[in-house]
């Protein structure tokens, strides 16, 4: 079961403010957007705004814990390394703040560089 | 390694193994979408684009390679309206290609419930970012051989570049791998074997016509 947690509106700016983060990109599943780009394409509609926010930080309350996925960029100055440490330890210090809940996965995924 | 082949080979440069990121594309654009958008300057923006880090990395590349274009166009103008330019639709395919996320290549953390990783798609781009930086050279293919998933495992990459005039290849070469090992050495963890540096193709400017010689 998904089910969104009460924190999660918090996680987007906490990455952004960790250093050597230069974009947040969403980090749930791609079809839907894809789909989405697609059907717009299609339609030579012009690409409709999201009617809600949505977090770009994916969390998930599982069986097993809480998962967060989070993908960024980093600055070519930056180690991969280090920023996504970083945003790692950031989020699992939030989540330790937000009740200490059981944790399964914390991801950080760096998907562009430069 | 340095080595000649055939200006026309084709390359598949992503994870065929991974379907779903195969069929998904460039966040469902192509490439000729993100070149309008690059003509528009990016406006009206496209949250569909602008949020989709393959797009960021195909769009970086299509910016390089019209800035290589220019620059050649400046060099010569008159030479240039006679050159041969399949380089660039070929650099095209493979900016393409490369984008993708593809495989995740891991990133330690001492934690056990962390899982960090930096793309395969990210890497390809700032190698190819580290080639095209580098004066009369520009990167066509990048490729990852071997299992990046796997810490430790021993991987090569191979690179092939068209080479303007006027550079010594071997030395070329040679600035470029030094120039791409630093960048893997920043930005992943993997066993980097070898770099594999394949010229496939030399863009030398075209002779005159035979009628200019004569005057």
């Amino acid at each position: 079961m998904t089910t969104v947690l009460p924190f999660t509106d918090q996680l987007d700016a906490l990455v952004r403010q960790v250093p050597g983060v230069d974009a947040l990109y969403p980090a749930g599943s791609i079809v839907a957007t894809v789909l989405t780009a697609t059907l717009d394409a299609v339609a030579h509609r012009a690409p409709a705004a999201p009617l809600v926010h949505t977090p770009l930080v994916h969390t998930a309350q599982q069986a097993d814990g809480v998962r967060v996925t989070a993908k960024i960029g980093i600055g070519a100055a930056e180690s991969s390394a280090e920023v996504s440490a970083r945003v790692h330890d950031a989020i699992a210090a939030h989540l330790r703040q937000a009740g200490n809940p059981p944790v399964a996965q914390i991801a950080v995924i760096v998907a562009r560089i430069g | 390694m340095t080595e000649l082949t055939p200006a026309n080979r084709r390359f598949l440069a992503f994870d065929l193994d991974d379907t779903e990121r195969e069929q998904a594309g460039l966040s469902g654009h192509t490439i000729e979408h993100l070149s309008d958008y690059l003509d528009r300057d990016r406006m009206p923006a496209d949250a569909s684009i602008d949020d989709s880090p393959d797009c960021e990395i195909a769009l970086r590349g299509l910016e390089r390679l019209r800035r290589a274009q220019r620059l050649l166009l400046e060099r010569d103008l008159e030479r240039e309206s006679r050159r041969d330019d399949s380089w660039v639709s070929a650099i095209l395919d493979n900016i393409t290609l490369e984008a993708h996320a593809g495989r995740e290549i891991p990133l330690a953390h001492p934690s056990p419930t962390a899982r960090l990783v930096v793309t395969e798609g990210a890497v390809r781009g700032i190698l190819r970012e580290t080639g095209d930086r580098m004066q009369n050279v520009f990167v066509g293919r990048c490729v990852l051989v071997g299992d990046v998933s796997v810490p430790g495992a021993p991987i090569s990459i191979g690179v092939d570049v068209t080479v303007f005039p006027g550079e010594n290849i071997p030395l070329l070469a040679e600035q470029l791998r030094h120039a791409m090992y630093v960048a893997l050495g920043k930005y992943t963890e993997l066993v980097v074997a070898a770099i594999d540096i394949t010229v496939s193709d030399l863009q030398a400017l075209p002779d005159a016509p035979a009628q200019e010689k004569e005057h």
